[in-house]
């Protein structure tokens, strides 16, 4: 007996649907205030409804939209975007979208499935989880102002384009700590020369780069990012991009003291919210970035078929 | 908080790690009050954990903070047949003092793990929220529960109009066909996404044949209109393979092994009267506890047993890599 009638997506719900996520990032607004205000909702459905591949369900009490995403020609997963989905009343509603929308993606061959959800809304969370999905990466986001020195035993200055090639090796050594347990990723590595290729092709405008140096070499890293505003990114924000500390020195400070300088530096230069995100099967990560106050907005959930 | 040091899982372990084991069973049967409580004693629960521990292709790690055992986890491949390029943790193949640290133990473990090819990993978990979370954020998702419920001593069955209940013959077993593979029919849609394959209908009037012949369940087919539409089947509950050892309730249990209704007859309240049927036929067998399982995924089933009664006492937690 079908508790939710769902129907495909369509244009003619984009309305609808906007309404629905209206209400849903309202509620999430109450728990998480950092969170902007989302003066265009029906464009950020749209977003993901115009999205190459793009297809979902919509019923009367809610929607679930979800599109093909591939990283560096690594494998398809069928995602959920932050617009993706909203539900009013009952988070057991998302089940049966899931259930309705699923079983085309699973038809079109796409059996890895995961889903941006917001994290306050624990039952809904918990709906999620009884589809089998468990969390793999999470968004996060923290004021900026207030942060004291740490001192890590390590200098930081403004990064530059002659630091590019470490921090390139840096950024490919985040990326490797990433394949082995219990992680596991499967993002083929690129290397040392596409990541640099990268670094030097990126605009500057953008980006503000932070390097630790202890005993004359580059140990740790931080890259800032002006991320575009979007529903969980605020206007005149900044995103933590990118941390990378020498496997050797992990432990040692030196991401403590880079992650209260940039802090720092963010309140001072007018950027009054800093964003970020991190694997959660990155054991490290996922305990140092609350420990440094951020405060989780959404989490990526993952399930794979079989 | 003092440094976790990571070792693998080995004999001299047990003494330290029965410990723990029975210390979690406690914090699990408060939660569960049908479990038994003689697996709160050390020496009770080692036997459980050795002999697990000897099973073939076992392997783990254990967990220690200032010198002292504060947690383990270990698992095994099951039949790949069945359950793909696996290995699975049983309920007493992990126990941990901090939720936490139970990241680190699968951490430790699942490298080797994944190094051997086993890339499906199931975990059987009591419904701590902390450690839930903590398994939860290691990338594992809920794909069953166990319920655990009291037999009451009178139970009222309510039959919908046009509705019975009946023993099943060999003689109708033709007209069984559709109802013995209505559930592998639902488990394969979505969102279950069962790999198990389909039965075909002769292993599914081979299967009827055989069970009518053993004698050994208490089938209860639900009739609508003369029409066989739902079965529930009741096992003494040594047939299952999960509710043994720590998960076996301390009194006479029975288990409800097998529930199915055909599509158009769901939602009629031919479900309940079946259940209820099975909860006085217990009573009148004389047992105390009934146990049963579900797929999580499967959104009839996880909205159905709790209404039940049924408490998810135990989760089975499942992560497939990638």
């Amino acid at each position: 007996v079908a508790r939710v009638e769902a129907v495909p997506f369509s244009d003619e719900h984009l309305d609808a649907a906007a309404a629905l996520l209206a209400a849903r990032h309202a509620r999430h607004r109450e728990a998480e205030p950092l969170l902007p205000e989302l003066a265009d909702p029906l464009s950020a459905v749209e977003r993901e409804w115009r999205e190459e591949g793009a297809s979902g369900v919509f019923a009367r009490t809610g929607y679930l939209i979800a599109s093909p995403q591939t990283i560096f020609d690594g494998p398809t997963w069928m995602r959920v975007g932050i617009a993706g989905h909203a539900a009013d009343g009952d988070p057991e509603t998302v089940r049966d979208l899931y259930a309705a929308a699923a079983k085309r993606w699973v038809d079109d061959g796409h059996t890895m499935h995961a889903a941006f959800v917001p994290s306050f809304d624990t039952e809904l969370l918990d709906a999620w989880f009884r589809l089998s999905f468990g969390a793999s990466a999470a968004l996060a986001t923290r004021e900026t102002a207030g942060e004291e020195p740490y001192d890590g035993g390590v200098a930081i200055r403004n990064g530059t384009r002659e630091d590019y090639a470490e921090t390139a090796r840096l950024e490919l050594e985040m990326s490797a700590s990433m394949q082995p347990s219990p992680s596991f990723s499967d993002v083929p590595l690129q290397t040392h020369d596409e990541v640099l290729a990268e670094w030097v092709e990126g605009d500057e405008d953008e980006y503000e780069l932070f390097v630790a140096e202890r005993g004359g070499r580059i140990v740790g890293h931080i890259l800032l990012y002006r991320r575009p505003p979007d529903l969980r990114v605020p206007e005149g924000s900044i995103d933590l991009a990118q941390a990378s500390t020498e496997p050797e020195a992990r432990g040692t400070g030196v991401g403590r003291a880079l992650t209260s300088h940039v802090i720092r530096w963010a309140d001072e230069h007018g950027y009054p919210v800093m964003t970020t995100d991190w694997r959660m099967t990155n054991l490290r990560a996922s305990r140092f970035w609350p420990r440094r106050g951020f405060r989780t907005t959404f989490l990526r959930l993952y399930r794979s078929i079989p | 908080v003092s440094r976790l040091d990571l070792v693998p899982f080995a004999d001299e372990h047990l003494d330290a790690a029965a410990e723990l084991l029975a210390a979690r069973h406690a914090r699990h049967r408060a939660l569960e009050p049908l479990l038994d409580p003689r697996f709160e004693d050390p020496a009770e629960a080692r036997p459980r954990l050795e002999h697990l521990w000897r099973d073939d292709g076992m392997s783990g790690s254990a967990a220690f903070r200032a010198g002292r055992l504060v947690g383990y986890v270990i698992g095994a491949p099951q039949p790949r047949e069945i359950w793909g390029p696996n290995v699975w943790v049983e309920l007493p193949g992990h126990a941990v003092e901090v939720a936490e640290d139970a990241r680190d133990l699968y951490a430790h473990a699942a490298a080797r793990w994944v190094e051997e090819g086993n890339t499906r990993h199931y975990a059987l978990v009591p419904p701590e929220p902390a450690l839930v979370d903590a398994w939860f954020r290691l990338g594992f998702g809920q794909q069953q529960a166990h319920g655990f419920r009291e037999v009451p001593r009178e139970v009222e069955v309510q039959l919908p109009e046009g509705c019975e209940i009946r023993k099943p013959e060999a003689a109708i077993v033709d007209e069984l066909i559709e109802v013995g593979g209505a559930l592998s029919q639902h488990q394969h849609a979505s969102p279950v996404f069962s790999s198990r394959p389909l039965p075909t209908e002769e292993e599914i009037r081979r299967e009827w044949l055989e069970t009518i012949d053993a004698g050994e369940e208490e089938l209860l087919l639900g009739f609508r209109d003369g029409q066989p539409v739902a079965c529930w089947s009741y096992v003494r509950v040594e047939r299952s393979r999960h509710f043994h050892g720590l998960e076996r309730p301390d009194r006479r249990t029975c288990f409800l092994m097998f529930a199915v209704t055909l599509p158009w007859s769901r939602g009629t309240g031919l479900g309940i009267a079946l259940t209820n049927a099975g909860l006085a036929w217990a009573a009148a067998e004389g047992y105390e506890a009934m146990v049963t399982d579900w797929r999580v995924t499967n959104l009839l089933a996880s909205r159905f047993w709790p209404r039940r009664g049924f408490r998810a006492s135990v989760l089975r937690l499942y992560r497939s890599i990638p």
